[in-house]
C-alpha cells in the first residue's frame, strides 16, 4: 500500500520513473516506462534477455540519458551527490586487475566519501569471506570472489538504494545463500533494493513488488501476490481414466495420468473437482498459486 | 573540479607510476640515450684522438707553459685566430694571466659540432696535463688547476674568424631537447590516458565508475592524474639530463648559457598543450568502442597534428608566408611543433646577442651592415626582431 499526498505524489517512493523512453538508432529499448519504487522494499526487475532491464538500470544511474520522460530519486532530479546514496552491482564488468583488493575498496569508498574505510572494509571482507584476500591483487581472485568484491564496493557506503543487476550470477549455492542473507539483512535495516534477475524462485522469496519488461514495454507491474493472483490458479492433478473436456479453464497440460490445469483467478475449483471426480479417479487435486516462472514464461512468450 | 576528480587523479597517478611500463619507459629512455651518447663518444674517441693529434695552438698569459711538440705558441689572440682560420691549428687555447687563480680558459675552434666542443675540452685537458704537470716546479695550486679544471668557455669561429656565438650549439640543443621532452611527455601521458579509457570501456569498468561519479569528474580526474604523471616523467628526464650534463664534458656546451624567465612560458605551453591533447584523446577514446579503434582514431588525430611537419619545407623557406602563421595558430600544432610557439619561446628565452655589442652574432658585422642586403620581405622582420631577428633570418627561422 502506498501513501499518496493530496497532489497525488507518492510520499514513500524513493525512485519515480515517468514515461521514460530510450531509443538506440531506430530501436526503442525503453518505451514510456513508468513505475515507482518504495522505500525499504525489494523491487524485482524482470524480463527476458534484451527486454531493456540493464538499459533501464543505466538510465536510472544517469549513465544513459533518457530521450524523453523523467527520473527522480528521493524526489529530486539526478545529480552527482545523489549517486552517493546509491550502490550499484553491475551484471558484467571487471575491476582493475593490477591493483590490490584493499586499494580497490579504498578507491571506490573514497569516491563515495566514506569515513573509516579500513574498518568498514575489514567488516565487509570478513562477511563476504574475503578477509584472507585483502592484500592480494584482484587478478588473483576467482570469478565468485571478484563478484563478492564488487558487492562490497556497492554496499561499503551504506547506500539508501541498492541496485543489483543479476546479483547471483557467477556465485555457487553457498555464496548465493550468503548474499541473499545479506540482502535480507539490508532490507531489514531499511535499504531499498532494486534487483534485476532471471532467477524466479529468488524473486518469489525476496521481492515485494516487481516490474516486468518485454521489448522495452512494461508488461507486469505491481505486488507479487497480486500479480500471481491475477494470473489465475494452477491445479495439479493426478488421475486414472480419461480426462473429459473442461470448460472455463485457461490451459491444460496433460501427460496421461497427471495434468496441470490453469484456471481463472475467480474460477470455481470445487465445481472443477466435482466434474473431474465424476469422470476419472482423482488421486491428487492440489490448488496452487501460479509460480513466477510460469507467469514469466507465459508473458515473455507472448 | 570536485573532490571526486582529485580522488580519481590520485588513483590514476599512483597506479600509473607503479606500472612496469612507466618505470621502464621513464628510466629506460634516458639510459638508452645515455648509451647512444656513450657509444658516440666512445667511437668518437677515435676522432678525438685524431683531433688531439692535430695541432693545438695556445696563447699563454701565465708564462708557465713551455713549448712542446704538437703545441704551437702564439703571442696574441689575433695571431692565434688567424692560424685557426687558416687551418694551421685545430684548437686555440687562451690561458689568461690569472689562470691559476681563476682556472678559466677560453677555447677557440671552428668545429661547431657536439663532438667538436667536447673534443676541444678533452684536447685542452690533454694540453694542460702535458704542458703544466711536467714542469719541474709545479705548485700545488697549478696541479689542482689541471686536475680539477673548470669547463672552458668554447667559442666557435666562422670562416671569417668571427665568433658564431658560444650559445649557438646550446641554442640549438636546448630548444630541440625541450621540445622533444614536451612532445614525448604529452604523447606518453596521452597514450596512457587513451589506453586507460579504452580498457575501462571494454571491460565495462567505466560503467561501474560512472555509478560513483559523473563522467565530467571521471575524465577530469584522469586528465589531471596523467598530467601529474607526465610532469613527473619530464622532471625525472630533465633532472637526469642535468646530472649527465653536469658530470660530463657536455657542460662546456652550456657554459655561460643564461636563461631568462621566459622559460616559464614553456611550462604554460606544456600544460595547455597537454590539456588540449589529452582532452581530444579522452574524447576520442570515449567515443571508440575499443582500445584498437581508439588507437586508429588517434592516428587520424596525430596526422592532423603533424600536418605542418609534412609541409615543413614550405613555411621554413618563407617565414612570411601566411601558412606559417596559420599553422602556429592552430592549437593542435603550436604546442609541440618545432615551429610552434613553445619552441619559439624556448629560443626567445635564450638571451639575445646584445652581449656581443654591436655585432651580429652570426656575422660579426654591425647590425645594419649585416642586414642591409636582406631580401624583400625580411626588412620588416629585421625591424621587429632586432639583432636576434637578424640571426634568426639567416638561419631561416622566425623566432619572434
Amino acid at each position: 500500500m502506498t501513501e499518496r499526498s493530496p497532489a497525488g505524489k507518492n510520499e514513500t517512493a524513493v525512485l519515480q520513473i515517468d514515461h521514460v523512453t530510450k531509443v538506440f538508432d531506430t530501436k526503442t529499448v525503453l518505451d514510456a516506462v513508468t513505475f515507482e519504487v518504495n522505500k525499504g522494499e525489494v523491487f524485482g526487475l524482470l524480463g527476458p534477455n534484451g527486454a531493456g532491464k540493464t538499459t533501464l538500470i543505466r538510465t536510472i544511474l544517469d549513465i544513459f540519458r533518457p530521450d524523453s520522460g523523467t527520473i527522480s530519486l528521493f524526489g529530486r532530479t539526478f545529480s552527482d551527490d545523489i549517486k552517493d546514496a546509491i550502490g550499484y552491482l553491475p551484471e558484467e564488468g571487471s575491476l582493475d586487475k593490477e591493483i590490490g583488493v584493499a586499494e580497490c575498496i579504498r578507491y571506490f569508498a573514497n569516491l563515495k566519501h566514506v569515513q573509516g574505510i579500513d574498518e568498514k572494509a575489514d567488516v565487509w571482507l570478513a562477511r563476504l569471506t574475503l578477509a584472507d584476500y585483502k592484500d592480494k591483487k584482484i587478478q588473483d581472485l576467482s570469478k565468485g570472489m571478484h563478484r563478492r568484491l564488487q558487492f562490497i564496493l556497492a554496499v561499503i557506503h551504506d547506500p539508501a538504494v541498492l541496485i543489483l543487476d543479476e546479483p547471483f550470477s557467477g556465485l555457487d549455492p553457498l555464496n548465493m545463500k550468503l548474499l541473499k542473507d545479506i540482502l535480507l539483512d539490508l532490507r531489514a535495516k531499511g535499504t531499498t533494493i532494486i534487483m534485476s534477475t532471471h532467477q524466479m524462485d529468488e524473486v518469489e522469496r525476496m521481492c515485494d513488488r516487481i516490474l516486468m519488461l518485454n521489448s522495452g514495454k512494461v508488461v507486469l507491474y505491481g505486488k507479487l501476490d497480486e500479480i500471481r493472483q491475477e494470473f489465475g490458479l494452477s491445479v495439479e492433478l493426478r488421475y486414472e481414466g480419461t480426462l473429459p473436456h473442461l470448460d472455463n479453464i485457461v490451459s491444460i497440460s496433460d501427460s496421461g495420468n497427471a495434468a496441470e490445469i490453469v484456471v481463472l483467478k475467480d474460477a470455481d475449483t470445487q465445481a472443477l473437482l466435482k466434474t473431474l471426480a465424476a469422470q476419472v479417479t482423482v488421486k491428487k487435486f492440489e490448488i496452487k498459486q501460479r509460480s513466477m516462472n510460469e507467469i514469466f514464461l507465459e508473458v515473455a512468450g507472448k | 573540479m570536485t573532490q571526486k576528480a582529485l580522488v580519481v587523479a590520485k588513483f590514476e597517478f599512483t597506479k600509473t607510476v607503479r606500472r612496469k611500463g612507466f618505470i621502464l619507459g621513464t628510466l629506460g629512455l634516458p639510459l638508452l640515450i645515455l648509451f647512444i651518447m656513450g657509444l658516440t663518444l666512445y667511437t668518437g674517441a677515435g676522432i678525438g684522438t685524431a683531433m688531439e693529434n692535430q695541432t693545438t695552438g695556445y696563447v699563454d698569459g701565465t708564462g708557465f707553459v713551455e713549448p712542446a711538440s704538437g703545441y704551437v705558441p702564439y703571442t696574441d689572440l689575433a695571431a692565434g685566430k688567424s692560424a685557426l682560420v687558416a687551418g694551421e691549428i685545430h684548437t686555440l687555447v687562451v690561458i689568461p694571466a690569472d689562470y691559476l687563480q681563476n682556472r678559466t680558459l677560453t677555447v677557440y675552434t671552428m668545429d661547431a659540432s657536439l663532438m667538436g666542443s667536447t673534443g676541444s675540452n678533452t684536447a685542452v685537458q690533454e694540453f694542460l696535463a702535458q704542458n703544466v704537470l711536467r714542469h719541474e716546479n709545479v705548485s700545488e695550486e697549478a696541479t689542482q688547476a689541471v686536475l680539477s679544471p673548470s669547463s672552458p668557455s668554447v667559442i666557435v669561429l666562422d670562416e671569417s674568424g668571427n665568433p658564431k656565438g658560444s650559445q649557438e650549439l646550446a641554442g640549438f640543443i636546448l630548444p630541440f631537447a625541450m621540445t622533444m621532452v614536451l612532445a614525448l611527455g604529452i604523447l606518453t601521458s596521452s597514450g596512457y590516458l587513451m589506453q586507460g579509457i579504452g580498457e575501462e570501456k571494454e571491460s565495462r569498468r567505466g560503467e561501474f565508475l560512472l555509478s560513483y561519479c559523473s563522467a565530467e569528474n571521471l575524465l577530469a580526474g584522469k586528465i589531471i592524474g596523467y598530467a601529474a604523471v607526465s610532469l613527473l616523467q619530464m622532471g625525472l628526464w630533465i633532472g637526469m639530463a642535468l646530472l649527465v650534463v653536469a658530470a660530463t664534458p657536455l657542460s662546456a656546451i652550456f657554459s655561460g648559457l643564461q636563461l631568462s624567465g621566459l622559460v616559464g612560458i614553456a611550462v604554460v605551453y606544456f600544460v595547455l598543450g597537454y590539456f588540449l591533447f589529452s582532452v581530444s584523446i579522452a574524447c576520442t577514446a570515449s567515443l571508440a568502442p575499443s582500445v584498437r579503434e581508439a588507437q586508429q582514431d588517434l592516428c587520424d588525430l596525430l596526422h592532423v597534428r603533424s600536418l605542418p611537419a609534412h609541409l615543413l619545407t614550405v613555411p621554413s623557406r618563407g617565414p612570411e608566408l601566411a601558412c606559417h602563421a596559420v599553422f602556429n595558430l592552430l592549437p593542435l600544432h603550436c604546442a609541440v611543433h618545432r615551429d610552434g610557439p613553445a619552441h619559439a619561446r624556448f629560443r626567445a628565452a635564450i638571451p639575445d646577442c646584445d652581449q656581443y655589442g654591436d655585432s651580429c652574432p652570426l656575422h660579426g658585422r654591425p647590425d645594419k651592415a649585416c642586414c642591409q642586403d636582406l631580401p624583400d620581405g625580411y626588412a620588416d622582420l629585421w625591424e621587429a626582431g632586432g639583432t636576434r631577428g637578424c640571426a634568426a633570418i639567416y638561419q631561416d627561422e622566425v623566432i619572434f
